[in-house]
């Protein structure tokens, strides 16, 4: 059975119900995170929040069709290292960044850009399956992390070299002395690079189980081989912290300008 | 025979398949570039007022085209998609100044059409167009090393090459590649043709109120909105980085050294330069945020769950009749797909690695 363009084939590498739960599990989570807050639903955003994953968005639909058709491709290659995609890392992944609240790498800035690339592009055929798929393999764990972390995005030194540069005191109004945010610098570099690689990596890996061992053959009927799957995905994991560690000094430079 | 020697001289060969595999979809999309530059690209996002009916229709009847349009081409043959595509584009002639929109519309079009008659040309899986056409024509064979790319491979047998005769398990371009690669275009076209319709045709307000009726909340179509109003002003900051960037350097996005250590150096430098440029392009779009969003919450935006219009929209007999008519081809579109050999075998993707069909 066909349906607007969705093939329906349970014939996949990860078995339906693990997909299932874990997009209900992470849909369960994002509606926890965004339940209303006086009398307003998405949690905590606020109207810059909006806009910045308006314009994020709007960079990525430039990115995506744009500038990452003029990027060559080479076939082999981009089947195990998809290198055209760190722009959208980035993008993605500076939307968290930036508003650093659950839901608006995946639950917002895919799910915009989705709906207006669906209206000015690619049209709705497999809708509703590619808002679940896009937000699902290329967000969610970010989404989750967020979650987690509850919405910091960076980790503890990062965090303090914002506060500290920015007005010296920290939330709970400690002050960041020099020495601190000498020793906060110290560590910077290599926590903020270990934490993207580890984003990026499972970002790279859920987008392979999601593409190639479930979203693929359930929207599109085709299908992969187990191991062509596992090949890629190792390969994807190498390739995300590649990825991880370009992106990762230009989120923190553009954050530290814009913050 | 003195064709035969030119073309398939090993050297010139690699050359031309060099060329077609590396610089073939990135010269069309240069072409198009150049065809529409960036102010073409910001037109597309930039709404302007006209009269016709197109303009008086309820925007949701225009998003319903458009969902129609794609779904009835997913599910159906590919000349039922070329069929809707054509009635998709004589509605064109109700816009208003329709030259200029044609002057964006068609190259992006042709695009699509060129880029992937182009691309399923040499990657369309053999076993695949022969499940379609019954039979494949090699137009010109690629160096047989170059089969680990996952270029067409010819199964086992005899194939017949112009200008080279039989050739067993060949490697290259087909001509059925080409063909299907059109076939499936008309799918996508269909879908960006009424999308661009919509966008053409529809203040972006409307687009946003029509949504905010549909049920979606204000956040998530103000969201939208801002983003559909923020490309052009992304291309225009793309415009400003890469012109004073020109202007500081004189800069040259093409490596020219033949020596190849400059070259290497060049190389670098230019994805430095495009690097820094990217940075600011961001920087550049993401500094107004604040602006806008004070601007936002100085009209009480999100201040009250329910906000009202001036000037509200509402469906009128034109909008009853197009939603009818479109119900019809929906229907008729789903009972056509089931069909023999009538349904749609393959869908365009959002994503580039799932681009198989």
């Amino acid at each position: 059975m066909v349906w607007n363009g969705v093939h329906f084939n349970l014939n996949t590498i990860i078995p339906w119900y693990v997909i299932l739960i874990w997009t209900l599990l992470y849909f369960a989570l994002l509606a926890w995170a965004w339940r209303p807050k006086e009398g307003r639903p998405f949690g905590n955003f606020k109207t810059i929040d909006f806009v910045y994953i308006a314009l994020i968005a709007a960079l990525l639909i430039v990115y995506n069709f744009f500038i990452s058709p003029l990027i060559p491709k080479v076939g082999t290659v981009t089947t195990y290292f998809y290198y055209p995609i760190i722009g959208e890392t980035f993008l993605v992944m500076l939307a968290a960044a930036l508003v650093g609240k659950p839901g608006s790498a995946g639950g917002l800035t895919m799910f915009i850009y989705t709906l207006l690339s669906d209206i000015i592009h690619y049209g709705f055929g497999g809708e509703p399956f590619w808002f679940i798929y896009e937000v699902t393999s290329y967000a969610a764990i970010i989404d989750l992390w967020l979650i987690y972390r509850g919405g910091k995005y960076y980790m503890i030194p990062f965090r303090g070299i914002f506060k500290g540069a920015t007005d010296s005191k920290t939330s709970g109004g400690e002050s960041v002395t020099t020495e601190e945010l000498e020793e906060e610098l110290k560590l910077l570099r290599r926590c903020l690079l270990s934490m993207h690689c580890w984003v990026e990596l499972q970002y790279r890996w859920h987008t392979h189980s999601g593409g190639e061992a479930f979203g693929g053959p359930f929207v599109l009927g085709i299908s992969f081989t187990p191991s062509f799957w596992l090949i890629t995905s190792i390969a994807s994991i190498g390739a995300g912290a590649v990825l991880g560690l370009v992106v990762s000094p230009f989120i923190y430079y553009i954050k530290k300008v814009l913050t | 025979m003195l064709l035969n020697q030119v073309l398939y001289n090993p050297v010139i060969n690699w050359i031309i398949t060099l060329i077609i595999l590396f610089y073939g979809p990135v010269l069309v999309v240069y072409l198009i570039f150049k065809l529409i530059g960036f102010q073409g690209y910001m037109s597309l996002f930039r709404f302007i007022e006209g009269k016709s009916i197109i303009y008086r229709m309820d925007p949701r009847t225009k998003i319903l085209l458009s969902i129609v349009v794609t779904t009835v081409a997913a599910i159906t043959i590919w000349w039922i998609s070329a069929i809707m595509f054509i009635a998709v584009m004589a509605l064109y002639a109700l816009l208003s100044n329709v030259k200029e929109k044609l002057r964006v519309a068609l190259p992006l079009i042709l695009a699509s059409f060129i880029g992937t008659a182009w691309t399923e040309s040499i990657f369309a899986p053999y076993s695949y167009l022969q499940v379609i056409f019954h039979h494949v024509t090699f137009l010109y064979v690629f160096p047989q090393s170059l089969a680990v790319l996952g270029i067409t491979q010819g199964g086992s047998g005899m194939f017949y090459v112009p200008y080279l005769g039989y050739v067993n398990n060949p490697v290259g371009l087909t001509w059925e590649g080409i063909i299907y690669g059109l076939q499936i275009t008309f799918r996508a076209v269909a879908a960006i043709a009424s999308g661009l319709l919509l966008i053409f045709s529809t203040p972006p307000s409307d687009i946003l109120r029509s949504l905010e009726k549909s049920g979606l909340p204000i956040e998530l179509g103000f969201t939208l909105l801002l983003a559909v109003s923020s490309v052009p002003k992304v291309l225009e900051n793309s415009m400003v980085v890469l012109n004073s960037l020109k202007a500081r350097g004189g800069v040259d996005f093409r490596p020219r050294s033949r020596n190849p250590i400059k070259f290497i150096a060049e190389s670098l430098f230019i994805i430095r330069v495009v690097v820094m440029a990217l940075v600011s392009i961001v920087i550049l779009t993401l500094r107004d945020a604040r602006q806008i969003a004070i601007a936002a919450d100085i009209r009480a935006f999100r201040a009250y769950r329910r906000r009202t219009y001036y000037r509200d929209i509402r469906m009128s007999r034109i909008d009853y009749i197009t939603v009818a008519l479109l119900i019809a081809l929906l229907i008729a579109g789903i009972y056509i797909s089931g069909l023999p050999g009538m349904g749609g075998p393959c869908r365009i993707t959002h994503d580039n690695y799932l681009n198989i069909c």
